[in-house]
C-alpha cells in the first residue's frame, strides 16, 4: 500500500463482514424511519425518496437514535476489523485502540449540511488512521474530497502568512480530489490531511460509516485517549510487558 | 424490599487542572451517582506537590466509612516522572474502590487493576511520555 498521500482506496479483504455490517445497519435504518422496502441498494440509494419530508430537527432526532443502535446493537468493530484486518495491522502494528463509537453520515441529494473542509489532526491524533466506509458506491459530489500531505502542508503554510480561511478553503478545494469509493471499498486516511464533502449533487443519497484505529502506545492527539478510544487487540509481548511490570510494582508496594 | 445502601466516596480534585473548581465537582459528582453513591468527604493535593500525591493515601487511611475515591482524571497519577502505579496499587490495599470521573472509569480491585494496567499505561505513554517534554 502507498500511503504517502495520505490516503488511499482498498478493496476489503473480507466482503462477508462487510456485508454483514451493511445488513445490519440497513435493518436498524428500516426500523428507525419506517421503510418497508426490503431492497437494500434501493433503500439505501433512494433513502431520500423512503423518507420524504421531514424537518431537520426530526432527521437529526433520528440520525442520533440510529448511531446509538448502531453502537449499542452491533459488533461493528470486529466486523469492520474483520473486513480491512491486514491492511489495519501493517498500518499499525499488533497493538490496537479503537474509537468506542462507530459514526454514520447520512447525506441526501442537496443536503445544504455537507462537511465542512476541515483536518483531524491535532485534534485526533496524527498517528491515528480513519476508515471512510460507504454503504453505497460513492462518486462525484456523493463522495468525500481530500487533500494529499504535501499539498494540505503547503495550504496550512498559506494559511499562516495571510490567515485568510476564504482564500485557504478555495484554494484546498481547488486542490482536492474527489475520491471514489465503491460498496466493498474502503478510504483509509491520515488524520493530518484535509477532507470534507461538497453538498451532493448527484440524484441518490450517500450513506457511509467513519471509524479510527490508533497503536496503543503511539502519542495521542488533545483528545482524551481514555475517553475516544477502547483496547481492541494487544499482542503477547505487551501482555508479558504489563503483566511484569505490574508483579514488580506489587512487590515493591509489600516491602 | 431492601433499599439499596448508597455508597460513600471520598473526592480528589486535580490541582492542576486550569478551570474551575465547580466543574470538577461536577464531573466527580456525575460519577459518583453513576456508581450508586454520593460524595462526602473533599480533598486536593497541594499545587507544588501534585505531582506525586504525597498526601491522598494517608488522608484515605484515616477516613473510615468510604466505599472508594473518585479522581477527577487519570491525568492526577500521570504528572510525575514516571505513571504512579504504586499509589494505586496502595489504595486498592485499602478494600476501597479507585475511579476516574473524565474518563468514567473504575477500578474495583487489585485483579481489576492487574487487567486494566495496559490501558493505563498506553494512556500515560501516549500521552504525557511522547507529547511534553
Amino acid at each position: 500500500m502507498d500511503f504517502h498521500n495520505g490516503y488511499f482506496v482498498k478493496e476489503c479483504e473480507n466482503i462477508e463482514s462487510l456485508n454483514s455490517l451493511r445488513l445490519q445497519v440497513f435493518n436498524l435504518i428500516r426500523e428507525e424511519f419506517n421503510i418497508e422496502c426490503d431492497d437494500i441498494d434501493k433503500v439505501l440509494n433512494q433513502f431520500h425518496e423512503f423518507v420524504g419530508e421531514i424537518s431537520d430537527i426530526d432527521f437529526n432526532k433520528k440520525r442520533m437514535h440510529l448511531i446509538k443502535k448502531i453502537n449499542e446493537n452491533i459488533n461493528f468493530k470486529e466486523l469492520i476489523f474483520t473486513s480491512c484486518k491486514d491492511t489495519i495491522l501493517a498500518l499499525l502494528g499488533p497493538d490496537l485502540l479503537i474509537q468506542k463509537n462507530c459514526n454514520i453520515v447520512i447525506q441526501r441529494p442537496n443536503d445544504n449540511n455537507p462537511s465542512e473542509l476541515h483536518r483531524d489532526a491535532p485534534g485526533n491524533s496524527p498517528y491515528e488512521i480513519v476508515l471512510w466506509i460507504p454503504l453505497v458506491d460513492c462518486f462525484k459530489t456523493k463522495a468525500m474530497y481530500l487533500v494529499d500531505y504535501k499539498s494540505t502542508l503547503e495550504l496550512y503554510d498559506g494559511l499562516e502568512k495571510s490567515l485568510d480561511w476564504a482564500q485557504f478553503e478555495r484554494k484546498s478545494i481547488k486542490k482536492s480530489s474527489s475520491i471514489s469509493v465503491d460498496f466493498g471499498e474502503v478510504l483509509f486516511f491520515s488524520t493530518a490531511v484535509l477532507h470534507g464533502s461538497h453538498i451532493n449533487k448527484e440524484t441518490e443519497t450517500r450513506i457511509s460509516l467513519n471509524i479510527r484505529f490508533k497503536n496503543i502506545f503511539s502519542p495521542s492527539g488533545l483528545k482524551n485517549q481514555l475517553q475516544f478510544f477502547e483496547k481492541f487487540l494487544v499482542s503477547d509481548l505487551v501482555k508479558i510487558g504489563s503483566d511484569l511490570e505490574f508483579r514488580i510494582q506489587k512487590i515493591n508496594c509489600s516491602k | 424490599m431492601k433499599a439499596k445502601t448508597k455508597k460513600s466516596f471520598y473526592s480528589c480534585i486535580d490541582s492542576l487542572f486550569m478551570g474551575i473548581n465547580a466543574e470538577q465537582h461536577d464531573v466527580i459528582n456525575t460519577m459518583a451517582n453513576r456508581e450508586n453513591g454520593k460524595v462526602i468527604f473533599y480533598g486536593a493535593e497541594d499545587y507544588f506537590v501534585a505531582a506525586n500525591q504525597p498526601f491522598i493515601l494517608t488522608k484515605l487511611m484515616r477516613t473510615k466509612n468510604i466505599d472508594g475515591v473518585i479522581f477527577f482524571t487519570l491525568n492526577q497519577f500521570c504528572y510525575g516522572e514516571s505513571f504512579n502505579l504504586e499509589l494505586l496499587i496502595n489504595i486498592l490495599k485499602l478494600k476501597i474502590s479507585i475511579h476516574f470521573a473524565r474518563e468514567t472509569l473504575s477500578i474495583q480491585n487489585l485483579n481489576d487493576l492487574k487487567n486494566k494496567h495496559i490501558d493505563l499505561l498506553a494512556y500515560y505513554q501516549a500521552t504525557f511520555k511522547n507529547t511534553k517534554k
